[in-house]
């Protein structure tokens, strides 16, 4: 179970490089994929997913070889792409099927077993005679995620399914996630730090197709220590004190709170808080442009290559 | 066994799907009841109705699966579905195999559908055994709609885009328009044209599933073996070809021994009515020598023509009535299609019917061998022969009035009784 990651790249039409030799491992849980558009991460989701070939490097999914083994890759991994298409005119029950016997799985006993187990953890169940196209955004997401996990999968490969849902529908395929997660290992690449927070055991970010961090969500937080700072900002749009990454701006009544990374306490008042993931993610990427300007005084984190258990 | 049942399962569960889209269902029933009712008003065209639907249907509803199959062919390769399917460990052949086919399974509902209106209406209306033609009719569309479906599909899946089902709709299409320019074995209508396009397109459906989408899939380990299959169709394409070239419709001067000799007696009345040997379309011939001593009503008529094709119950009528007496009724029908004597032959009219498979055109100009070496340029043509053969009338606009026919057989009857 799990997917490795080693020395991978890959270039497109040979002038521009989505991944720049990332290397990490991970076995089990729900690894998070963080990283603005364009980092690398649909690209190394596809091919986690044997979609796409590797320029460099290997890539190992529950120990198979995404370039010689496809077809049994294929039956062991879920995978479920961003904004996810579906035959709008087959019902619930019918696109599980259709997607069941594409898994190559000929036992009509078996196949059902698994659609009731699919439908009936994603909640599915009274939807089952809706045709797709009846379903609203988050019902239909159910729907993808439930196709993806027919083949009970040993890695299940999500890219930003809970963009466009609603809070409750969100949370609901949060809590599948984990539930999930006891059983193989989710790949989930996201832009919404806040579901990683809620899900993830293991963490990559990457930006420009590098690996900026890997490694648990509470080291990357703790790599953080004691910086983050929460004061009154005194007008909307005033200016920040030197040396202050400012992560955040929350509207209190009466006034604004801004919150950020500072070395030291950036202003009188200023109070230090615990961090949380989206101010390291944007410590990260903040620290990691500077780095790219000629900037190298900020620390760098301990992991760009690792192993996550 | 069980990859059969699988993609059968497949087959079932995405046709289903596709019927249920008003877009399709809608026109396709619309279209039926068009067809029935065209049916109805035609009742005295007889089993001609059911040659002239094969043609016709088999042309429009061929030119629209060109657009639906073209789309189709893409419809799954865009990112949103296109990924979820590429992740699953089916195999691309396959894949691409059952969804062709799911297409065909629809396109033959649909046509099935117009047929079964032709049919329902045939057999409250003329019989029957006219309505058994409508089924001939439907196997000679549905393979025209197949040979489209295959061509736009794979076409379009290995461009990856619907231009491929577009292309061969606008060759198709000019090809019809440009009929007296156009070679005819460039029509894929044409019975005889199947042995060419079927192996052309089961190759460029071969090449797309076996070649293109293994290789789209990252699939493709051992490419000969897929390219040997698909250059397989070539021969059989270029022996298809040959025949089709051989048994295309081209109007030869009537100066050869044979021609010659029909050519120079023209059908006049007092002179001998030049024998023919024709092919019926189901591997017999019908020949005038066959029938000596009787009175002969030879019918050259235009297989599309459904005012021309009215006459043949009446020269059925005839030949019942007046059989015994001597009178015998010899069609003689004109289609650059093969396939249109071929069902006229099983329509049980009771009398022979040959195809001039020379005939290049049937319109205002009709264009075959035969009715230039007869000198004839009009049809339908209707020649009354005494009992030597020699022609006595030769009918061009009193062929509808079937009270006026009648007399002119009975007279004759009573100049020469058995």
């Amino acid at each position: 179970m799990g997917v490795e990651v080693a020395q991978l790249s890959k270039v497109y039409d040979g002038r521009v490089r989505a991944l720049d030799t990332v290397s990490f491992q991970a076995e089990s849980g729900v690894l998070g994929l963080l990283g603005p558009n364009g980092s690398g991460k649909t690209t190394l989701m596809s091919i986690m997913a044997t979609l796409l070939e590797p320029t460099t490097g290997t890539v190992l999914v529950d120990g198979l070889d995404v370039r010689k083994n496809k077809p049994e890759i294929r039956r062991r991994i879920g995978y479920l792409p961003q904004d996810v298409g579906l035959y709008p005119n087959l019902t619930v029950l019918e696109t599980l099927e259709y997607m069941g016997l594409l898994y190559n799985l000929d036992d009509p006993a078996d196949l059902r077993r698994r659609i009731d187990r699919s439908m009936e953890r994603l909640n599915l169940t009274a939807l089952r005679d809706r045709q797709v196209q009846t379903l609203s955004g988050g019902m239909r997401q159910r729907v993808a995620l439930a196709q993806a996990i027919l083949p009970e999968p040993s890695v299940l490969i999500v890219d930003e399914p809970t963009a466009g849902l609603d809070p409750e529908e969100r949370i609901r395929v949060r809590s599948f996630f984990t539930d999930l997660a006891r059983e193989c290992l989710i790949v989930l690449s996201t832009h919404i730090v806040a579901d990683i927070e809620a899900v993830a055991s293991s963490l990559a970010v990457l930006r420009h197709g590098n690996l900026l961090y890997f490694g648990s969500p509470e080291e990357l937080l703790a790599s953080l220590g004691d910086r983050i700072w929460s004061f009154a900002q005194g007008e909307p749009g005033s200016k920040l004190p030197e040396g202050f990454l400012e992560t955040g701006l929350y509207r209190l009544p009466g006034q604004i709170q801004v919150r950020g990374v500072a070395e030291s306490r950036p202003c009188p008042g200023a109070e230090l808080m615990p961090p949380n993931l989206e101010d390291a993610y944007v410590w990260l990427m903040t620290r990691d442009a500077r780095r790219e300007v000629g900037d190298t005084a900020s620390k760098a984190p301990s992991d760009t290559k690792g192993k996550r258990k | 066994m069980s990859g059969l049942r699988r993609g059968f399962r497949l087959i079932l569960l995405a046709a289903r799907a596709e019927l249920r889209s008003p877009g399709l269902w809608l026109p396709a029933l619309l279209a039926a009841l068009a067809v029935g009712a065209f049916t109805v008003s035609s009742q005295d065209a007889g089993a001609t109705i059911a040659v002239v639907l094969a043609t016709r249907l088999g042309q429009a509803y061929g030119i629209a699966a060109c657009l639906w199959f073209g789309y189709r062919a893409v419809r799954d390769q865009d990112e949103r579905l296109g990924a979820v399917l590429r992740s699953k460990p089916v195999d691309g052949a396959a894949w691409v195999t059952v969804s062709w086919a799911t297409g065909v399974a629809v396109w033959t509902l649909i046509l099935g559908l117009a047929f079964l209106a032709a049919a329902l209406a045939m057999a409250f209306t003329t019989g029957v055994p006219a309505s058994l033609v409508a089924l001939l009719g439907f196997g000679h569309a549905w393979v025209t709609v197949v040979i489209a479906s295959a061509l736009s599909f794979g076409l379009s899946r290995v461009m990856r885009s619907p231009l491929g089902g577009i292309l061969i709709m606008l060759a198709w299409v000019c090809v019809i328009a440009g009929l007296q320019n156009a070679p005819p074995y460039m029509r894929l209508e044409y019975a005889q044209n199947r042995g060419l396009f079927l192996p052309v397109s089961a190759g460029i459906l071969a090449f797309a599933a076996l070649l293109v989408e293994r290789l789209r899939r990252q699939e493709l380990r051992r490419p000969l073996v897929p390219v040997l299959s698909a250059l397989l169709f070539l021969p059989l394409s270029w022996a298809g070809g040959q025949i089709a070239a051989r048994d295309a419709a081209i109007i030869t001067d009537p100066s050869g021994t044979v021609w010659e000799a029909i050519g120079r007696q023209h059908l006049e009345p007092g002179r001998r009515l030049p024998g023919f040997w024709l092919p019926d379309g189901h591997g017999g011939t019908v020949r005038t020598a066959d029938h000596t001593g009787k009175v002969l009503l030879v019918y050259l008529f235009a297989a599309g023509d459904l005012e021309t094709a009215r006459n043949l119950k009446t020269l059925s009528e005839l030949g019942r009535e007046l059989g015994a007496q001597g009178v015998q009724p010899l069609g003689v029908c004109l289609s650059p299609d093969h396939a249109d004597a071929a069902m006229l032959a099983r329509a049980g009219y009771g009398f022979p019917i040959g195809a001039d498979q020379t005939a290049a055109a049937t319109g205002d100009k009709p264009q075959s061998t035969l009715l230039t070496a007869y000198n004839a340029d009009l049809l339908p043509l209707l020649v009354i022969t005494d009992r030597r053969r020699m022609v006595r009338e030769v009918l061009t606009d009193t062929i509808h009035d079937p009270a006026r026919l009648r007399e002119l057989v009975t007279a004759r009857l009573t100049e020469e009784p058995r």
